[in-house]
């Protein structure tokens, strides 16, 4: 049997190919499916098809989501006028996790990165700008605190001028070189609290 | 700050170590090649989490191994620490008392000063490898600096790309001022680590040479003012475009060497040349000890070789009264003037061993 049609295989590379998963993470996780109830594996396979199915982009927000528009866009006891702009979901959830922001959210999908190609083609800002539209008054800007989330920040910040809106970031409190998604819930409070004009 | 322990696992050519050093002489004996070198950029990576050498981090696994490992037990102001990093599944992991930490929680607990025989080329290399000593020298006095050099090489690195490949002036200029930001720590750190640094090292040198020559070091940024790094990108943009790359910026930099008020780059003989590198060194080191209140670890690489006798006296007299730990590699014994507190490991294919009659 050539090793492309060889099912052990072709798990383990389809482990192998998340991020912070190598050959012997994936050899062992494909291993752990093989050996466990049969409804483990059959569970995770209809997880797999169906949130690819099921999950799409929120029409306002770019948020992930099986209702458009998401629950943060439809929810009426939302602030309108503060959008908290993030990078990725995770991101999203970490400040929601605070219980602090009562603003709308607008996921990025990624950041500006040249060294990976990344340019403002591939995110989600048009989506953004299309929102300004005279209600909302101020953009928090709470990408990581990288390089390329702060070139982002300041990017933004020029776009968003014209339209008489106001850009803050989030800055004290992140460590740096952390990613926002790992910081505790006192620091994104703290940082939120603290954020700053561009 | 001196290691207790020392566990090296594949770590290129040594396959497994286990040392008790000794709180002040090490010395690590052998031939060419055997793995001497491999034990001091073993040690260096563990105290900056940056290779010594290696391009890589593939290379410092052992040929035919999935995986590295190098740690130690560190004591630093009557504490014991345990640090390890270690590469696994690719990925490089740094562990404090055992836990897995970022680098800012990471540094502190041991700094090291390396001298090697590439450092005894310095006064005549390029600025890179000047800026290269200062950046390491800043580094151990301030750890956050290392950061503030990756993300201005990053950021650097992005500018350019976004350069030639035509992008929107708005995305360069978000670029150039993120750049402006990390330029500018960097070249604050760097000018006030010098102006700490420089009447240390016109010291060393007199110590080392006598009163009749006098040394001075300076610091020589690209750009003089840190403030005005974003209009000078902005107004260079164009021309930058042409060339390809950043011309200006703290990634030009030098640190400028002086004998009698002429550049030694130019005038200083081979003797006066390997003197200003010695007081470079013992300066980094004093100014480390004496001012930052830290007693770093020395790593020589068999520098004795590439000094002169007389500078190397020199070496072992500041060694003798330099408090801390030393590792020292060599291929000949002869050089080394160590009477009392040595402990000597014989360095052969990878095997790392206390030499016979040791202690
Ligand atoms: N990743 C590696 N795996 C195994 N051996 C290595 C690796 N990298 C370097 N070496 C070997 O290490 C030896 C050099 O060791 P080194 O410490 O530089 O010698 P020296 O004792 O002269 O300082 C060479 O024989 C080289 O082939
Ligand atoms: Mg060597
Ligand atoms: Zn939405």
């Amino acid at each position: 049997m050539s090793s492309e049609r060889d099912p052990i295989r072709r798990l383990i590379h389809a482990f192998s190919r998340l991020p912070g998963i190598g050959e012997k993470t994936a050899t062992r996780l494909t291993f752990f499916v093989l050996e466990a109830e049969e409804e483990v594996a059959r569970d995770l396979a209809s997880a797999l098809a169906e949130v690819r199915e099921q999950v799409r982009l929120c029409s306002v927000c770019c948020n992930l989501t099986q209702e458009d528009p998401c629950r943060f866009c439809a929810d009426p006891r939302r602030q309108d006028d503060v959008v908290c702009v993030v990078e990725s979901v995770p991101g999203l959830l970490a400040i929601e996790r605070t219980g602090e922001f009562r603003g709308r959210y607008h996921v990025l999908h990624g950041v500006l990165a040249p060294l990976d190609g990344i340019g403002p083609e591939q995110l989600r800002i048009t989506e953004l700008l299309r929102r300004l539209d005279g209600t909302v008054r101020e953009l928090i800007v709470a990408t990581n605190p990288s390089v390329e989330g702060e070139a982002t920040a300041l990017y933004l910040n020029k776009l968003a001028a014209p339209f008489g809106v106001r850009t803050t970031r989030i800055a004290s409190g992140v460590p740096i070189g952390s990613d926002l998604e790992y910081a505790d819930q006192v620091t994104l409070t703290r940082a939120l609290e603290g954020r700053r004009e561009i | 700050m001196h290691l207790t322990r020392l566990l090296i696992r594949d770590f290129r050519n040594l396959a497994a170590v286990d040392l008790t050093p000794h709180a002040r002489f090490n010395v690590l004996a052998g031939d060419n090649g055997q793995g001497k070198t491999n034990l001091l950029e073993a040690l260096y990576w563990l105290a900056t989490l940056r290779p010594l050498r290696a391009a890589r981090l593939r290379e410092l696994v052992r040929w035919g191994a999935d995986g590295t490992s190098v740690s130690a037990r560190v004591r630093a102001d009557g504490l014991e620490h345990r640090l390890e990093v270690r590469v696994s599944d690719g990925d490089r992991a740094a562990l404090r008392e055992g836990k897995s930490a970022r680098a800012a929680e990471y540094f502190g607990a041991l700094a090291v000063v390396v001298f090697t025989p590439e450092d005894v080329g310095l006064v005549g290399a390029s600025p890179q490898a000047r800026r290269g000593f200062l950046d390491r020298a800043v580094f151990n006095t301030r750890p956050v600096h290392l950061g503030d050099v990756n993300d201005y090489r990053r950021a650097l690195d992005s500018r350019n790309t976004l350069l030639r490949q035509g992008a929107s002036a708005a995305v360069v200029e978000a670029y150039e001022t993120t750049l402006a930001g990390a330029g500018g720590r960097v070249m604050r750190s760097r000018a006030s680590y010098v102006e700490r640094f420089a009447p240390v090292f016109a010291s060393a040198f007199r110590g080392i040479v006598g009163d009749d020559i006098e040394a001075e070091v300076r610091y020589r940024p690209s750009v003089e003012d840190p403030s005005t790094l974003a209009t000078l990108w902005a107004s260079d943009r164009e021309r930058d475009r042409q060339r390809g790359f950043t011309q200006q910026g703290p990634h030009a930099d030098d640190l400028e060497l002086k004998l009698l008020g002429r550049s030694a780059r130019a005038y200083a003989s081979q003797g006066q040349r390997r003197a200003l590198v010695l007081a470079l060194k013992i300066a980094e080191i004093r100014v480390l000890t004496e001012t930052a209140g830290l007693t770093p670890v020395l790593l020589l690489d068999d520098v004795s070789s590439e000094l002169d006798a007389v500078r190397n006296e020199r070496l072992f007299e500041f060694l003798h009264g330099f408090p801390g730990q030393v590792f020292i590699t060599t291929t000949d014994a002869a050089w080394l003037r160590l009477e009392r507190d040595v402990r000597t490991f014989s360095v052969a294919a990878g095997q790392v061993i206390p030499a016979a009659g040791s202690d």
